[in-house]
């Protein structure tokens, strides 16, 4: 499972408690954390792929770049201030990426990292006050979603295995 | 080429019949009728002449995941109080019977799912309750994978867009 840090604010947030505007924003941070780890995972892993899983990482880094651009807006719109991307060398540390050698290993980090993110959103959501926001995240889970389908695609397993997508936890 | 398919007339189908329901339960029966209409249609290109053995594969995954969601919606919409709707006869989704190839097929089921995954945004705003929301989400993201898996199938770029449109009426 992919080594990300513990996202207290999507994972810990299952509580019938309202949530406060600044735990809003922590939610919403701790997604932007998430996305910007898969922009940096996929501009990264693209280097150890080719031919069409390099493609669809270089689409899958722009569109987790608008994921991040989404969440940002919605942030400072609440209020907050959005988180700040690591270095390169902070994402290879924490990923592990600078120990994949082949591209089947990064393509599996890869979908485990997207089911990581799809946890988080499914778990969030309902924390989430504003129908807009929630659209937000339905929309970006589906995306993740699409993601993993091509991934698996690219390592040759089934596409869409399960009827109820939920992710993973991290 | 076969007959023009388009989702707007499996759709038809779909909310014939709810003009006079509200709210919540409304949605709900008007989402599990566009997924009985995807279930019954990937049943009937399954068994079609011009299905080959990965199109059949495929077809029948999907017409069993969709068998899920609509049970589990139905299951949600008892709870609401509502009524859960009756499962439509092939010949009642606009398109179906005129199915010439298997392009006309993933044309037809790309427009549903598409619809579906348009529906499934929109209901992440009129959901209230979280076991609902986070089943809303969770279906959406199988139905985006079955996009994506349609999509390539046509050669199409399988992810498009990294949000879900906006919907022109809200």
């Amino acid at each position: 499972m992919a080594t990300l840090p513990a996202i207290a604010g999507l994972y810990g947030c299952g509580t019938d408690a309202e949530t406060s505007v600044e735990d809003e924003v922590a939610i919403l941070n701790d997604a932007l954390t998430l996305e910007l780890s898969l922009v940096a995972a996929y501009e990264i892993g693209t280097e150890l792929l080719s031919d069409t899983a390099a493609e669809a990482a270089d689409l899958f880094a722009d569109q987790e770049r608008e994921h991040a651009d989404a969440l940002r807006d919605a942030i400072e719109e609440a209020g907050g201030i959005p988180v700040e991307p690591r270095s390169r060398r902070g994402y290879e540390r924490m990923l592990r990426l600078d120990e994949l050698d082949e591209a089947d290993d990064f393509l599996r980090l890869a979908v485990d990292l997207e089911q990581t993110a799809i946890g988080g959103y499914n778990v969030a959501v309902p924390r989430l006050a504003s129908p807009p926001l929630r659209r937000i995240v339905y929309s970006i889970a589906s995306a993740e979603a699409a993601h993993v389908t091509v991934l698996l695609g690219e390592l040759g397993e089934v596409q869409a295995p399960d009827a109820f997508v939920a992710g993973a936890r991290a | 080429m076969g007959a023009a398919v388009t989702w707007a007339g499996a759709l038809g189908w779909a909310t014939r019949g709810h003009a006079r329901e509200h709210g919540e339960t409304a949605f709900l029966r008007r989402l599990v009728r566009v997924e009985q209409a995807s279930a019954v249609a990937y049943e009937t290109i399954a068994e079609a002449d011009f299905a080959d053995a990965r199109i059949e594969r495929m077809a029948t995954l999907f017409a069993e995941q969709e068998r899920e969601h609509v049970q589990a919606l139905n299951a949600a919409l008892r709870d609401l109080g509502g009524r859960p709707p009756r499962p439509p006869d092939p010949g009642e989704i606009a398109g179906l019977d005129e199915l010439g190839s298997q392009d006309d097929a993933l044309e037809l089921m790309i427009g549903l799912e598409e619809d579906l995954v348009t529906l499934y945004n929109r209901a992440a705003a009129r959901f209230a309750g979280d076991a609902l929301l986070r089943l809303g989400m969770q279906i959406a993201c199988n139905d985006a994978q079955h996009l994506t898996v349609l999509r390539q199938q046509l050669g199409r770029r399988p992810v498009p867009d990294a949000l879900v449109p906006e919907p022109l009426d809200g």
